[in-house]
């Protein structure tokens, strides 16, 4: 559901130059075509767990909407973080810690 | 003077009861534990998310996200989405999965293989023959099974909720 949001104008593109391969894409049964911006489908994730995290936490539903896209950029940039941390410990730290000898 | 300050303090008479009939609901439909209790939106909200991930899941991997053959891990979190995600693990299983012609296990087929009605094994169909189901790899496999992992995570909150009800919620029965 959330990812048809983003999905559609990714998969539509390909359509209106009807390519063979994506014609015969069949919903549910055949993965998407997007590994160049799988990155893009983290966003809908996020917003899907705030949707349902928001609701479960809230005694009334006063600013829910605006809670839930809080949240939403909170798990967001707390991924691209963790991501830019992982990656800095990969490529600087660890050859600095455990240079390759030879 | 400073003033002082009374800490409120915690009665437990205000916290509900356990409702287990909301949790068991709560464990066959995402959102029908809080819909019994009459909170139709937040049912509404938690059924959309759970279930809206677990489909969108789908959408990106495939139905072969869900497999409790080859994922077992994976589909531990997944079964927590409820029959839903059985019934889809069901379907992969026993109809769209076939029997490999060498060692007679069940498998996803490969390209250009279809599959031969009687005998329920892949075999090598006519040049350009599509199989009923594609097997996902790569970064739409991964993402497809997170978002159907999630889902089965976050409707153990929510079932956890419907179980053991919050204090200060509106509810229909018990008033």
């Amino acid at each position: 559901m959330f990812a048809i949001l983003l999905t559609v104008p990714a998969v539509a593109a390909p359509l209106a130059s009807a390519s063979v391969g994506v014609l015969a894409w069949r919903p549910f049964f055949d993965p998407l075509d997007l590994h160049r911006q799988w990155f893009l489908l983290l966003i809908p994730l996020a917003f899907g767990i705030a949707v349902t995290y928001r609701a479960v936490r809230v005694n009334t539903f006063e600013r829910y909407w605006l809670k839930t896209v809080i949240l939403t950029v909170q798990i967001v940039l707390a991924m691209i973080l963790l991501g830019t941390a992982a990656y800095v410990f990969i490529q600087f730290a660890v050859p600095y810690l455990l240079p390759m000898t030879g | 003077m400073p003033e002082t300050m009374t800490p409120p303090s915690f009665d437990a008479s205000d916290q509900p009861p356990m409702d287990p009939l909301a949790g068991i609901l709560a464990v066959l439909l995402p959102g029908a534990g809080h819909w019994y209790q009459g909170q139709v939106r937040r049912a509404l909200l938690v059924g959309g998310g759970v279930l809206g991930l677990f489909f969108s899941g789908l959408l990106i991997g495939g139905i072969d996200v869900v497999d409790s053959r080859q994922d077992r891990l994976w589909f531990f979190g997944q079964a927590i989405v409820g029959p839903v995600a059985f019934a889809t693990d069901y379907v992969h299983q026993n109809v769209l999965k076939g029997l490999d012609p060498t060692t007679g296990q069940r498998r996803s087929p490969l390209p250009n293989e279809v599959k031969d009605p009687d005998s329920g094994r892949w075999v090598a169909g006519p040049a350009g023959s599509v199989p009923p189901v594609s097997k996902s790899l790569g970064k739409m496999n991964e993402i497809g099974t997170l978002y159907a992992t999630i889902a089965g995570m976050l409707n153990l909150i929510v079932i956890i909720d419907a179980a053991f009800p919050s204090a200060g919620r509106v509810r229909r029965r018990g008033a």
